[in-house]
């Protein structure tokens, strides 16, 4: 079904449902409120104080109130309200809390980096962007209501949110159905249109509202299968990964570029999320014996299996690659992780001046606590390639319009290196690298670098938009 | 000597795999010891028991952060959360004695201040923790790590100190009379609010100790002890509420059928379901567990 939200800059008119009823009720049953525009601004401050003061505990106090006042208190301290609407609103919806605040906050962190930085050079057009960030708590159901709130109290333009692809998947229908576009910054499987047969996770008509920037297998696979095979002189893989659509997905793509590559895979195996009790998995692994063990097991699950494999030996004994370890889970595992190799379109070692903007200005504004990595780069590009469309297309207004300017082809320079948006599919063309960790440094050497690779082709069907 | 290679290579398989389990087993009851102390015997629902452990993993974790030797925070871990159980009881759970049920919550509100402290002390980032010994040794023709070696032993030591503390020394039995009858325990002359205190802290303290030991293998992280609360909860109510012994055969049936069955099947999630499945099935003839405490009382 779909809420029709009605825009005015003197009343605003929202619609208001009950959550458990809002799939039978009819629009007719629906309340409609009215309330006056001045009241509603002073609502926003309140909430938007709220949020200051949740982040202050967790960073410099000067800093955080010289960066995040300004930007919170720009239209409260205005004329009471009426120049509400001519600028913009920026959501901003990551986990602080719960399973995958470890990857959540350097995302959040990284979208108010980059609106702190357009606002300091004069915001879109001359006025600052509003930033509201919300907290879904590594909770699909919380991560509903906050974008509700989001779109209905907050009046975004569009929201930069979602990790983990049960989070996207619960989210995706609250964005297409009140036609609000959400930018999802994250390394995912893609499945867009009937690109791999009927399992279809992106549908034609969700694709409309939403924007991907993260790499999709197609653009960490293709180029990597055939250089670990020729430059580490392995054949025989074992895939380990965790029990979810990623990791299989990725597989199941993995899997042809080992055949066409002529190497062969002799193991397979998935455990659940939250998995950490290794050893029998990995006596599996030793009694294979193969010659390189291809991970796609995440977060605190992976961290286990390399610390348990490497004091196994069985680090040692085979060569370990991946395509999911940021800096975050290889410092995390220690040692265990020295020489383990990982594709991704970025590392925070990489030598740019744009990168050094981004590493740079995060650590100055956020310390040491937290790890920017991958798909925290892409939530902070994201918002700068969003400007950018905007600025570009001139004369935007509201979601719709936003939504439009970003369906071109916006080239920019990222912390990874060129990027583009593809309109055609929502993707974007990224970087593809190589790295291998070294524990002594805590990063990883950049061992090759495979240019910029378009999103289209395997997992996600070129032109569906057309 | 003529022996073919497939007629040893099959022993060596399986005691490669029993050493394996072992380890698994021990430290699922190095973890369920603080808990069958705090839950077994005091009756308290501690959903902070897998905070406390997290607490210790994040002490040994201090400890080699500030450049002391590892060993230390075997030491540091279990008498900062003994400490932190001290002061959890006397500002909380002393008042929910008698209310059981209330403890779950109060308990669950006071994991969730600990991990929320812990991330703004020490950040969100996971944590690297160094095991105390590293290198190899030959047990039975298979290499195996001496950590890991060192995590049996160290349950073997826990359960049973742990078990001579309530049966043999005076403090232990005196707790023991005041968890039975507190009024007569009292008449008795016994300071039942301490022994509370004092049982409590010691139960924290094992919690503390177990998060030290096993963060080596582990992701340190403020969400580590989730996982452990759930699977020590299990190894106490099947193992048997109240007894030592129970908690080491509920962690050698809990962990034992699941690296069995991970071992037999290829698949990882349908062995924690038949896990659970039999553990269904000793509660559903006995409820109390497969080794209940023998005493009175109720």
């Amino acid at each position: 079904m779909r809420h029709v939200l009605a825009r005015d800059h003197v009343h605003t008119v929202r619609v208001i449902f009950d959550q458990s009823e809002s799939d039978i009720i009819s629009p007719f049953g629906m309340e409609v409120v009215t309330r006056d525009n001045k009241n509603q601004r002073s609502a926003d401050c309140d909430k938007s104080i709220g949020t200051l003061k949740n982040t202050f505990t967790r960073r410099n106090f000067v800093q955080a109130a010289g960066a995040s006042a300004t930007l919170s208190m720009a239209g409260c301290l205005g004329n009471g309200g009426d120049d509400g609407g001519s600028g913009f609103t920026f959501g901003s919806l990551f986990a602080t809390s719960g399973d995958v605040e470890v990857i959540g906050s350097p995302m959040m962190n990284s979208v108010e980096l980059a609106v702190n930085q357009i606002n300091d050079n004069g915001g879109i057009n001359g006025e600052e962007i509003e930033l509201v960030q919300r907290d879904n708590g590594s909770d699909p159901a919380t991560g509903v209501e906050e974008s509700r709130s989001l779109i209905n109290d907050e009046n975004v333009d569009i929201v930069f949110g979602a990790y983990t692809s049960a989070m996207r998947d619960a989210i995706t229908e609250t964005y297409v159905s009140n036609e609000v576009p959400l930018f999802y910054p994250t390394l995912y499987e893609g499945s867009v249109c009937e690109a791999i047969g009927d399992d279809i996770v992106v549908p034609r008509e969700n694709l409309e509202w939403l924007f991907f920037n993260g790499a999709v297998p197609k653009q960490q696979i293709s180029p990597y299968v055939p250089w670990l095979m020729d430059n580490l002189d392995v054949e025989s893989f074992y895939l380990i990964g965790n029990d979810y659509i990623w990791p299989r997905t990725t597989n199941t793509i993995l899997k042809d570029f080992i055949d066409d590559n002529d190497g062969e895979v002799i193991g397979e195996n998935y455990v659940p999320l939250g998995f950490t009790d290794w050893g029998s998995e990995l006596q599996d692994i030793r009694d294979e014996d193969p010659d390189i063990v291809y991970f796609t097991t995440v977060g605190d699950t992976q961290v286990s299996m390399i610390r348990q494999a490497a004091e196994l030996g069985l680090t040692d004994e085979m060569e370990w690659a991946g395509n999911i370890m940021s800096e975050q889970e290889a410092r995390a595992a220690g040692d265990g992780a020295d020489g383990m190799y990982c594709s991704a379109p970025y590392f925070i070692n990489i030598d740019s001046e744009e990168n050094e903007g981004y590493i740079g200005s995060y650590r100055d504004e956020y310390g040491e606590d937290t790890t920017p990595n991958f798909v925290s780069e892409a939530a902070y590009w994201a918002v700068l390639m969003t400007v950018q469309a905007i600025e570009e297309a001139g004369d935007v207004s509201g979601p719709t319009d936003v939504r439009d300017a970003l369906e071109s082809e916006i080239t920019l320079q990222a912390p990874q290196g060129e990027v583009r948006m593809d309109p055609g599919t929502h993707h974007c063309a990224l970087q593809s690298r190589v790295g291998e960790y070294d524990a002594e440094s805590a990063q990883f050497d950049i061992r090759e670098e495979f240019g910029q690779i378009e999103p289209a082709g395997i997992s996600v069907k070129a032109n569906c938009l057309e | 000597m003529l022996i073919d290679p497939s007629v040893i290579a099959i022993p060596l398989q399986v005691s490669q795999r029993v050493l394996i389990a072992l380890t698994s087993i021990s430290g699922l009851i190095l973890v369920a010891a603080g808990l069958s102390i705090i839950f077994g015997l005091m009756g308290v629902i501690n959903l902070s028991h897998g905070a406390l452990m997290m607490v210790g993993a994040y002490m040994a974790f201090t400890v080699q952060d500030a450049g002391l030797p590892a060993w230390l925070g075997l030491v540091i871990a279990p008498i900062a959360v003994g400490l932190l159980g001290i002061l959890i009881e006397s500002s909380i759970i002393k008042r929910l004695y008698d209310r059981p049920l209330d403890t779950l919550l109060a308990t669950w509100g006071i994991a969730i201040i600990l991990r929320e402290g812990i991330d703004l002390v020490y950040g969100t980032d996971s944590k690297s923790v160094d095991a105390l010994i590293g290198g190899e040794i030959s047990l039975v023709g298979v290499t195996y790590p001496v950590y890991w070696l060192f995590i049996v032993l160290a349950a073997v030591t826990v359960l049973a100190f742990s078990a001579g503390v309530f049966k043999y020394t005076d403090i232990g039995i005196m707790a023991i009379a005041v968890i039975e009858d507190r009024q007569m325990a009292a008449a008795s002359g016994i300071n039942t609010e301490w022994s509370d205190r004092l049982t409590f802290a010691f139960g924290s303290a094992l919690a503390g100790l177990s998060g030290a030991i096993m963060a080596p293998l582990l992701s340190v992280n403020s969400n580590m002890g989730i996982n452990w609360l759930v699977n020590s909860f299990l190894v106490v109510i099947v193992g048997g509420v109240g007894s030592f012994v129970g908690t080491g055969v509920g962690g050698i049936l809990v962990g034992g059928l699941d690296n069995l069955f991970r071992t037999l099947s290829d698949f990882t999630s349908l062995a924690q379901a038949v896990v659970l499945l039999v553990a269904f099935v000793v509660i559903r003839f006995r409820p109390n567990g497969l080794i209940p405490a023998q005493k009175g009382g109720e």
